[in-house]
């Protein structure tokens, strides 16, 4: 199979075994990450956040997924029947697509079988995560316009010009890292950081690229698509139940997504600096541990800054951000030119 | 696995190419044509051309698709039949030529035996078609064409801004200038009462009364 | 995995002395769209037209520079050779041409300045990268480089729903086209497995002719083109856009597109397709003799001056398309000599029409140029020149092209063909000698009728900005140096013929 670069060769069955473990671990991250948004966001705000089912409050978002999943499913009369079911799908599917590109180490050999820790190593990389990220558009797009909900339009008008306005610019942060790999490849980007992480030679790329994942997320303070004050509730004004469920376990995936992609592309992977010895079964919690970090930033953020006017949020992304990735990854192609002549 | 994950995409592939033009509505046009599009990235990858699968989805389903459905969501769903088609004889020799030229390439797709190419398909080294090899071609073979084409990017471009900008003096004035927005004006701090957190929170002893109106 | 060799290639050798005509192009048009943002007026209505002169000045400069240089440049995906200097030559003639007629319209007001004359030169460029192209690839990406300017060019006078519905028709149609002449490349490419234009000459020599695929491509290829070069019946835009196009578009239009169109074609039948030429011949002969008589009974009941041209531009498409058809040196030749021809009594034509538009109000209706003996002679002897030209009236040097066209037909036995353009000839007379009795036998409309039309309807509308019966000395040069031109080489043709004769050498190889 050439559309995976990799010199070995996994059995079907450890394809689908990994295939099911990955998704365990999504769908377990995602409640966690739910908890503790709720949590931190509470502290920020000098309250405790939710504390009375299970200790600590920790049975929390096993309750919401209960709540949420025994709510009635309702749709408005002017919606149409089988976007509005099809779209949260779509949304789902994408993000859950891009999880498994997320490398959580290298491929060790497990009881005798070399395995990938990751879903699997496509050759062209990110331009996966964009092509996916393309069809996601068409979740928030079709969910709101089939809702026949003129709030619903508006939100996924908004998600949707922010979605393919800060993607331009994502993806021209991440050029600079890829001439500095010079491989498409994750986990070789991974490798070709065992030096130095890119977060210090490609710093102006990590912070555009930040800047844009929290555009291209939906989050605070580019949460347009879902500024209740003007909209009720964005996209999936007009979803309830299960279907809501799934856009909001979307949502929160594709934040985590967000983080593996900066951990592994401007965080070094799985790698520790200055440890060589490093045993391959501490690489997975590694890459978690620096996504959590990148989880809670996120957070820190929406805890911190206020909403951005819609205009502004457009401006910010063609006239300062777009100029600047564009600089960037000039920069680097010079730079690389010049040092490898 | 190769062979149903072949005719499901070729499925796509086809109704969505018939759903286009067979389709009433603008809006179920255009997805049906998204649907083309991201069946044809599945043949694609069938093919083992990976880059150009995905650069069919982000240029094509992501990007120009987009701006369609924007435009059809915006103003589709009207009611379009503003002028009268062409007669009833017009439509016979338009439906006539399609035809012709349907059946024509039918004839020359199935009645050439891809002799140049052979059956078993071209024979391509390993690597053929990923990212590197692709990039090299347009570094090397085709780098006019490359070049050319980012040239044409520019003047498409130009052409889009001159048809769609805003004119001083031609229009009849009906039009208001929509507020725009500095680069200085977006860096440096918000007036009050437009909802910053400076305002909401920080330090409101430094905050001037409002003024009654 | 990939050899280290591929991940850091080195690039092609780039001959910039075979490319500076294309350099000063591109360069030209960037410089001039910069210049187009500044703030002067002067700099923006002035400057920026002498820019486009000179940058096209400098391309015909580094063409004769070049001239003797038989070039494959970057990788052999774009010849510079006679025929592509040729063609170089004609369509930044068109484009000097085109400046000078636009210099004080309404069209590079209206779009900015900066951006006509950009778009210009880079639809220019796609001129020169289409003829000189050497793979399909290539070919493809120069024909979008001139259409999508010109597309937009069409639409630039924008109060006028009449240009922005050319700019519209132009764009549907010119997609159609570019959409099927993309089908024909893909078609060809499979039927030879190869994308230049050499390694589809070998592969069909080498057995593959007469493969269905193969002929479809051709077939999708020709109609493609010929969208482009407005052979019937694919000429259905061309009235409709000739007519709603600022008038110095429409010109540009005419020759430059025009003489792009035949050079791609003559470079593709006669290089790429020799070997196929019995399939691909009586093709293009039918096409000839459907444009024939299609511009001519067209062009004759038209009231429209920009309409008649568009109509008599598919007739003159049929005429040079013979040329090709015939696929003999003699036919290349007289293909290309018709082409310097046919720019040089367009040119001609059009200055006093875009005159004409700006001093009276009737547009470009036949009360424009009615009584213009009387009042303009160095307006109506330029028209009255192209006019004839156009129709093939000996000592001028329309009556040389046809002449020419009608001997490569008959040496190679098509004498049927060369029958029809002469009566097509004789057709035309009847609309090119309307227009004659216009300028010479009709009075001038009364002044109540000008004062009644108002405001008028075409380029130069505003009165305040362009007053009526300024001088537009541009204009008359324009006109008095092409029909001069057109007189000169009626009686002098050597020039024409060595010119001529060079860029079908060029061609003579593959012949």
């Amino acid at each position: 199979m050439s559309f995976a670069l990799v010199d070995y060769f996994e059995p079907w069955w450890i394809q689908i075994i990994k295939g099911i473990v990955l998704f365990a671990i999504g769908l377990q991250i995602v409640p966690l990450v739910l908890l503790a948004e709720r949590k931190l966001l509470g502290r920020f705000q000098g309250r405790y956040g939710p504390n009375r089912v299970g200790p600590y409050g920790l049975i929390q978002p096993l309750a919401d997924i209960v709540k949420l999943l025994g709510k009635e499913q309702s749709r408005p009369e002017t919606s149409v029947g089988p976007l509005f079911i099809v779209a949260p799908v779509i949304s789902i599917m994408t993000a859950v697509g891009t999880f498994a590109i997320i490398p959580f180490g290298d491929a060790p050999h497990i009881f005798g079988t070399r395995v990938g820790l990751y879903g699997v190593d496509v050759s062209i990389g990110p331009l996966y995560i964009f092509a996916l990220s393309a069809i996601s558009f068409y979740g928030l797009m079709l969910g709101g316009w089939a809702s026949g909900s003129k709030y619903s339009f508006l939100g996924a008008m908004r998600a949707a010009a922010q979605l393919i306005s800060y993607e331009v610019s994502q993806g021209l942060a991440l050029v600079g890292v890829l001439i500095t790999a010079g491989t498409l490849s994750l986990t070789q980007i991974v490798h070709a950081q065992e030096g130095m992480w890119y977060i210090v030679p490609q710093l102006a790329g990590f912070l555009i690229f930040m800047v844009a994942a929290f555009a291209e997320t939906n989050r605070a303070p580019f949460d347009l698509a879902e500024a209740d004050a003007e909209l009720v509730g964005g996209y999936n004004t007009e979803y309830g139940g299960g279907r809501f469920a799934s856009y909001y376990f979307a949502e929160y995936l594709n934040v985590v997504v967000v983080s593996g992609v900066a951990t592994t592309l401007f965080l070094g992977g799985w790698l520790i600096p200055g440890w060589h010895g490093q045993p391959a079964w501490t690489d997975p919690f590694v890459v978690l541990f620096k996504m959590t970090l990148f989880i809670s930033f996120f957070i820190w953020i929406r805890a911190t800054l206020p909403r951005l006017r819609y205009d502004q949020l457009m401006s910010f992304g063609w006239k300062i951000l777009l100029p600047l990735a564009t600089l960037n990854t000039l920069a680097t192609a010079i730079i690389v030119v010049a040092v490898h002549k | 696995m190769t062979y149903l994950i072949f005719f499901i995409a070729a499925i796509g592939t086809l109704a969505g190419a018939i759903g286009v033009i067979a389709l009433k509505d603008p809006f179920y046009c255009v997805l049906a044509l998204v649907v083309h599009l991201i069946s044809l990235a599945v043949l694609f990858m069938l093919l083992r051309a990976e880059f150009v699968a995905a650069a069919q989805v982000v240029v094509y389903a992501g990007a120009v698709m987009v701006l369609y459905i924007f435009v059809v969501s915006y103003i589709g769903g009207q009611n379009l039949s503003g002028s009268a088609g062409p007669g009833r004889a017009g439509t016979l020799a338009a439906f006539a030529c399609a035809g012709a030229l349907v059946a024509e390439l039918f004839i020359a797709v199935l009645g050439t035996g891809l002799k140049a190419v052979g059956t078993g398909g071209a024979h391509v080294a390993a690597g053929f078609g990923n990212p590197e090899s692709i990039g090299t071609l347009f570094l090397t073979k085709f780098l006019a064409p490359f070049e050319i084409a980012s040239y044409l990017l520019l003047l498409a471009a130009v052409g889009a801004v001159t048809l769609a900008r805003r004119r001083g003096g031609l229009d009849d004035g009906i039009e208001q200038r929509a507020p725009r927005i500095s680069v200085a004006e977006f860096m440096s701090a918000r007036p009050y009462y437009t909802g910053t957190q400076h305002e909401t929170l920080g330090r409101p002893e430094s905050l001037p009364e409002p003024t009654q109106r | 995995m990939i050899a280290a060799a591929l991940i850091h290639p080195h690039g092609p050798y780039i001959d910039w002395a075979a490319l500076s005509p294309l350099v000063a192009l591109v360069g030209g048009s960037v410089v001039v769209l910069m210049v187009g943002l500044l703030r002067s007026r002067f700099a923006r209505t002035q400057v920026v037209p002498f820019l486009t002169l000179v940058s096209l000045g400098v391309t015909i400069g580094f063409v004769i520079w070049q001239w003797h240089r038989h070039v494959a440049a970057i990788s052999g995906a774009l010849a510079f050779d006679q025929l592509t200097g040729t063609i170089t030559l004609l369509v930044a003639a068109g484009g000097i041409a085109a400046t000078l007629l636009s210099w004080r319209g309404q069209a590079p007001r209206e779009s900015a300045h900066g951006d006509f004359y950009s778009m210009m030169l880079g639809s220019i460029t796609g001129m020169v990268v289409l003829v000189a192209a050497q793979n399909l690839v290539t070919l493809f990406v120069g024909l979008e480089l001139l259409s999508i300017p010109l597309y937009v060019l069409c639409a630039t006078e924008m109060h006028r729903a009449a240009s922005l519905e050319a700019g519209l028709k132009y764009l549907i149609v010119g997609s159609v086209g570019s959409a099927t002449l993309v089908y024909g490349l893909a078609l060809i490419y499979g039927a030879t497995g190869s994308t230049d234009f050499s390694g589809i000459a070998g592969s069909i020599s080498q057995g593959h002719s007469s493969d269905v695929l193969l002929l479809t491509g051709i077939a999708l290829l020709t109609v493609g083109l010929a969208f482009k070069a407005s052979i019937a019946p694919f000429h259905q835009w061309t009235p409709d856009v000739y007519e709603g196009a600022p008038t110095p578009v429409t010109a540009f239009m005419a020759v430059a597109t025009k003489a792009a169109a035949f050079g791609v074609l003559l470079r593709v039948f006669d290089v790429m397709l020799p070997a196929e030429h019995l399939n691909w011949r009586p093709a293009l002969l039918v096409l000839a003799a459907i444009s024939i008589v299609v511009g001519n009974v067209g062009a004759l009941g038209q009231s429209s001056l920009k309409r008649l041209l568009g109509y008599s531009s598919v007739a003159q498409a049929g005429y040079i398309l013979a040329g090709v058809a015939v696929a003999t040196t003699l036919g290349a030749r007289a293909t290309i000599l018709y082409l310097v021809v046919y720019l040089l009594m367009n040119i001609a034509a059009f200055g006093a029409i875009v005159a004409r538009e700006r001093m009276t109000p009737y547009g470009d209706d036949f009360d424009a140029v009615a009584g213009l003996g009387a009042e303009d002679p160095w307006l109506a002897w330029p028209l009255t020149i192209a006019m004839l030209a156009l129709a093939g009236v000996p000592a001028t040097a329309g009556f040389i092209g046809k002449f020419f066209l009608i001997d490569a037909l008959v040496g190679a036995g098509y004498t049927w063909l060369a029958i029809l353009i002469v009566v097509g000839s004789m057709i035309s007379l009847g609309y090119y000698l309307r227009v004659i009795n216009a300028v010479w036998m009709r009075s001038a409309p009364g002044p109540s009728a000008s004062a009644a039309a108002g405001v008028p309807v075409i380029a130069g509308g505003s009165p305040e900005a362009d007053a009526l019966g300024q001088t537009h000395i541009e204009l008359r040069f324009a006109a008095v140096v092409f029909g001069g031109a057109t007189v000169f080489f009626g009686i002098v043709p050597q020039p024409l013929f060595d010119l001529a004769q060079h860029a079908a050498n060029t061609l003579s190889g593959a012949l």
